[in-house]
């Protein structure tokens, strides 16, 4: 499978700052993609430029290898940050009107209104006027309108925010089965859960720079600290004392039955040092490695660089 | 359906559907003729009831100063003590007193003096001094021996009959079209370009236009909507004009049994105070004749200015005229609405954009009197000003070339500006929560 976005060197600059400063990535096909950073990073930017919404300054998108041209909108589903509908129109009429600006017939696009409606639960909302709607109902009606031309890539700026865990949890599971069935996602979100549960890889951009990218996992791998959990039962005095000198014991917290500790492990040794030392003073009942959560590595990839870009 | 077609087909349709567009189109020709006739109707009805006390210490004008037909006053009393009229009125607001003095001769330079509590209106003091002249003027043809018949003989009435090209041209009539198809450009696209404005804002407030620009560009959604609008205030247009018709058909056909049925109504002296008809002093059994006679002449003239009347350019030049100006100015409120985000920021933008529309309806007032003046000419072919000021030139005719000049001129503008209205669109959508400048505005103009 190739790559279904290719952006090289792009640099986008308004009129008082630069928004993207020689950004470049890639997007696998058949993946869910993470574009992530803080507020007003240039994400949205960037994900403006893959829509053909704004053109960059210089650098180019290519989609599927083909460089980036109008004909490419259909393909593309984009659910924006800020998103609204005409609040006076009906709903079926608007979300058909939407669609049918995607390039779909009015037959197909019927059909498929038809079958989504149903799925989410929504038949009796047809007629109905969008400021009506709740505004987790005007959502749906969004996610609806946005994957509803089966678009070979999607684009989701924070799909989760304004719906109830409930119907966070159908988003998901129909992204899921997007991607599946052949769909690129890319979504940028500020919420590191959700990155870590959906997506395959990142991209992070801070200050206007790709900063950090790469497979969701192995990053978690390389930030790790090599700090371990070890569940254990036994004296808790004595395995602070065996510790001691060879082992960072940063905290021990017992439970019912165990006690909980987390020991960092020093550059030359490994876990099983750790177990052997551990071996004569305890009941081991467990031992895992504490990989870093991507909200961890965000912090982390964002300090590191914000004070080199000021210096 | 391509997608410029589609954004189309939607700013048409939900407009036309609305509750509004229904009721506008119905009670707009009532309206607009409201709005034409309004001021001739309040200007009839003002000062009816204003009495006029006379004090002559001449004693000539006492019995000889009656109101006339179409006098908005009355006389009250004589008397010849200007004080003691003065007094007894005091109170009165609407009692004047005319004061003439005691004078050995009357000069040429004749001064008379009228007392009230409010003003009177020009009316009644226009009124006041042409019958006095009138009277004075006999007396004085009789002091030189002239017997009434003489009088009569000596009389005359001049009339010209304008003809341009060879036509008969009824001024009057013509200044009415010219005004009312002026007016009415105006109209429609100072209302159907801020539609449009409204129309931008919307989608920007609410957040829907991004999820339309990844789909059609921007350019072509602010096409779409200024071609949509624009064929929904045509539509309008065409409305009106059948009901327009309709309504003429009607009252014609109402005036013409008003002409046979031998008796005065009241609605045929209404009808005759809004026409050109010579104030004379009648007595009130010939006033209904001469009224009809009048009457008649009018219709005449109308029915040669309904003949002479090139309707065909009158029309089209207004078609073009009113979709030409709206293309021009609804690019400009398309910009306007897209650099925003709330309504009372429109304001500071609005001024500039409205300026030369307002500007052509005080030229469009003198062009009336002067059609072909150099600064009609001028204002013409500017294409800000052409579309009211071309409509109220069409009427009386115009060299042919300037037709094609000035449309030629505005279709180049209407590319211009829409070229440049989409620069600054396309940008302004996506900006929130800023203030706008002119400054600003202008660097949009050069962003990728």
């Amino acid at each position: 499978m190739g790559n279904i976005i290719t952006a090289k060197n792009i640099v986008k600059r308004y009129s008082k700052h630069v928004a993207l400063d020689d950004v470049s990535f890639t997007v696998p096909q058949g993946t869910i993609y993470g574009l992530l950073g803080p507020n007003g990073a240039g994400k949205t930017s960037m994900i403006r430029i893959i829509n053909q919404i704004t053109a960059p300054d210089s650098g180019e998108v290519f989609f599927n290898g083909e460089k980036l041209a109008p004909i490419h909108t259909q393909a593309i589903g984009y659910l924006p940050e800020e998103r609204g509908l005409y609040k006076k129109m009906k709903v079926g009429e608007q979300a058909l009107y939407l669609a049918r600006l995607k390039g779909m017939t009015k037959e197909d696009a019927m059909a498929k209104l038809k079958k989504w409606f149903v799925k989410f639960d929504m038949v009796a909302w047809w007629d109905k006027k969008v400021e009506e709607l709740s505004k987790g109902m005007q959502q749906k009606v969004q996610f609806i309108v946005t994957v509803l031309h089966e678009p070979k890539l999607l684009i989701l700026d924070e799909p989760f925010s304004g719906f109830d865990p409930i119907n966070v949890e159908l988003i998901k599971s129909e992204l899921m089965r997007l991607k599946k069935e052949g769909a690129t996602i890319i979504l940028s979100t500020h919420n590191m859960p959700s990155v870590e549960e959906l997506c395959n890889n990142i991209t992070l951009i801070n200050q206007s720079k790709a900063v950090l990218d790469g497979n969701v996992s192995e990053l978690r791998h390389s930030f790790k600290l090599h700090v371990w959990e070890v569940k254990f039962k036994g004296d808790q005095d004595l395995v602070k004392n065996t510790l001691t000198g060879k082992f960072e014991l940063q905290e021990m917290i017992p439970e019912s039955e165990v006690v909980v500790a987390k020991i960092k492990i020093p550059d030359g040794s490994t876990s099983n040092d750790l177990i052997k030392a551990l071996l004569p003073v305890s009941t081991i009942m467990g031992v895992s490695e504490i990989l870093p959560s991507m909200s961890e590595i965000f912090i982390s990839a964002v300090k590191r660089t914000n004070p080199t870009k000021q210096a | 359906m391509s997608k410029i077609g589609l954004i189309i087909q939607r700013e048409y349709v939900t407009r036309v559907r609305k509750k509004t567009f229904i009721l506008i189109s119905v009670l707009g020709p009532l309206i607009f003729a409201g709005l034409i006739f309004l001021p001739i109707i309040l200007g009839s009805s003002k000062n009816q009831n204003q009495r006029i006390v006379l004090v002559d210490e001449n004693q000539i004008f006492c019995g000889i100063l009656k109101p006339n037909a179409t006098a908005f006053y009355d006389y009250g009393y004589c008397s010849i003590d200007l004080e003691s009229v003065k007094k007894l009125f005091a109170d009165s607001v609407h009692v004047s007193v005319l004061y003439i003095k005691k004078e050995e001769k009357v000069t040429e330079d004749f001064q008379v003096q009228l007392f009230s509590k409010e003003d009177p209106g020009s009316a009644v003091i226009s009124t006041i001094e042409y019958q006095l002249n009138n009277i004075i003027e006999k007396g004085k043809m009789r002091s030189h021996n002239l017997d009434q018949a003489t009088i009569d003989a000596v009389k005359s009435n001049v009339n010209v009959k304008n003809f341009v090209n060879d036509k008969k041209t009824e001024r009057g009539y013509i200044q009415m079209l010219a005004y009312a198809a002026s007016i009415l450009i105006y109209m429609f696209i100072l209302f159907y370009s801020v539609q449009v404005m409204r129309g931008v804002m919307e989608e920007k407030v609410n957040r829907i236009v991004e999820v339309i620009i990844s789909s059609v560009r921007p350019f072509q959604l602010m096409m779409g909507k200024v071609i949509g609008v624009g064929l929904v205030g045509l539509t309008q247009f065409l409305i009106w004009l059948l009901l327009g018709y309709g309504a003429f058909q009607v009252g014609s056909s109402y005036v013409q049994s008003q002409l046979i049925t031998p008796n005065t109504t009241t609605a045929q002296q209404t009808l005759t105070k809004g026409l050109p008809v010579q104030n004379d002093n009648m007595d009130a059994g010939s006033d209904v004749a001469a009224q009809k006679m009048e009457l008649t002449k009018s219709l005449n003239d109308w029915d040669d200015f309904l003949r002479n009347t090139n309707w065909f350019l009158v029309l089209g030049g207004f078609l073009f005229y009113f979709l030409g100006g709206y293309m021009l100015y609804s690019a400009l409120f398309a910009a306007v609405g897209s650099a925003v985000d709330q309504e009372t920021e429109t304001q500071q933008f609005m001024l500039p954009v409205t300026a030369p529309l307002i500007l052509s309806i005080y030229v469009m007032i003198n062009i009336l009197s002067n059609p072909n003046s150099t600064m009609a000419v001028w204002f013409s072919m500017i294409p800000f000003t052409a579309p009211i000021a071309m409509m109220a030139r069409i009427p009386f005719g115009i060299p042919w070339w300037q037709l094609p000049l000035s449309m030629g001129i505005l279709i180049a503008s209407i590319f211009g500006t829409v070229w440049l209205a989409g620069r600054i669109y396309r940008v302004g959508l996506l900006m929130y929560g800023k203030k706008v400048t002119y400054r600003e505005l202008g660097k949009w103009l050069f962003y990728k």
